[in-house]
């Protein structure tokens, strides 16, 4: 039996097989020929923490993770035994929205994302924190995300979520070091989370010594500067994709 | 006389129609669909392939082809299709093509020694 498949990029967990060919030959007879899609994939408990049990065998953690395993994800930077994910800060953006924000990173025009987003992904980084690697929870967030963004996204793209019954998240981490970072100091959360917020992200990278959260150095009042040691960084250039969470919004 | 003579017409005809018609039959492959209970995607990691115009969420009858991968070190089971009413198990002999996480766009399987003589 020969299969012919075109395979598509692994997505967090899944691999989608997008088309192909099955053919059966046995001798004396006529070879059985027939179209196939397919997947790939695995299923593990959903309350497990996803690839956040450290190892310093690379084997035991790939086979942990399997060949479709989910992707690491830093959700709790604190945890001593999740260093070897939350090297660096991380950002999680919507996959749908990502071309815009990722013109906006990538334009230089770092400031001028929409404060509802910047926001938006301050939360989920303490929501997501506050989930401890919970599967589950990590959806709940990201669903409630979806929620928001059809509240605003569609009123500035005119380009809803709502006809998409699945939804990818894409993932993104840092690979340099921290900077001086604006982050939101006017929100619902107030300034002892901007402040959280701050300590957090320097606890997301190894290479900061410290970090204070200053809603004085404000820039028009919004934002406040989390200085912690290192370059400034903020530009997406320098992030990396971390994986794809798919999620259903409905 | 001609009555019998008409009849032995009849008796050849019928049989030289359905001849070929077995023998057609008899050189195709009765690839049939793998019932859902011969699968098991509820837990661990497999690969799966469907009819492209069938809906494995859907549609009663769709995979067919399974593979699961198990253990640790995630080690390949053999993977099954079913012909006729036999689950024919088959083992992976060689890839190529490009490779996406374990799945490679060109692979050959065949059978077990002795469950048949399936071969690529």
């Amino acid at each position: 039996m020969v299969l012919s498949l075109r395979v598509e990029e692994p997505e967090g967990e899944a691999v989608e097989i997008s088309g192909g060919h099955l053919s059966v030959s046995i001798p004396g007879k006529q070879v059985f020929s027939l179209s196939v899609k397919g997947g790939a994939g695995c299923v593990t408990p959903a309350a497990a923490a996803p690839d956040a049990i450290p190892s310093n065998d690379s084997k035991v953690r790939s086979a942990r993770r399997g060949p479709f395993g989910r992707y690491p994800v830093c959700t709790n930077p604190r945890d001593p035994i999740q260093k070897h994910v939350c090297k660096d800060n991380y950002l999680i953006s919507l996959n749908l929205q990502s071309a815009a924000v990722l013109d906006h990173f990538r334009t230089g025009k770092d400031r001028e994302l929409p404060e509802w987003l910047q926001m938006e992904y301050a939360h989920q980084l303490i929501a997501l924190e506050e989930c401890n690697g919970k599967f589950r929870c990590l959806e709940s967030v990201l669903r409630n995300t979806i929620k928001m963004a059809e509240n605003h996204f569609i009123r500035r793209k005119a380009k809803g979520l709502g006809r998409f019954s699945r939804t990818r998240f894409r993932l993104f981490q840092a690979k340099d070091s921290p900077g001086n970072d604006l982050i939101p100091s006017k929100s619902s959360r107030n300034f002892s989370w901007s402040q959280r917020l701050c300590q957090l992200r320097c606890a997301a990278n190894s290479k900061c010594a410290g970090a204070g959260f200053d809603a004085l150095q404000h820039n028009n009042g919004v934002y406040g500067y989390c200085t912690m040691k290192g370059r400034i960084s903020q530009s997406l250039r320098n992030w990396r994709p971390l994986g794809v969470l798919l999620v259903k919004s409905r | 006389m001609n009555y019998i003579a008409w009849l032995l017409v009849l008796f050849v005809s019928l049989t030289s129609a359905s001849v070929p018609a077995q023998a057609a039959n008899e050189k195709r492959i009765n690839m049939r669909f793998l019932d859902r209970s011969d699968i098991s995607r509820s837990s661990g990691c497999s690969i799966s392939l469907w009819q492209t115009n069938r809906d494995p969420d859907k549609d009663k009858f769709a995979f067919v082809f399974f593979e699961k991968l198990v253990g640790a070190r995630q080690n390949r089971a053999p993977a099954i299709i079913k012909i006729g009413s036999n689950l024919v198990k088959l083992r992976r002999v060689a890839v190529g093509g490009n490779k996406a996480a374990m799945i490679f766009t060109r692979t050959s399987f065949t059978n077990f020694p002795g469950e048949g003589h399936l071969w690529c």
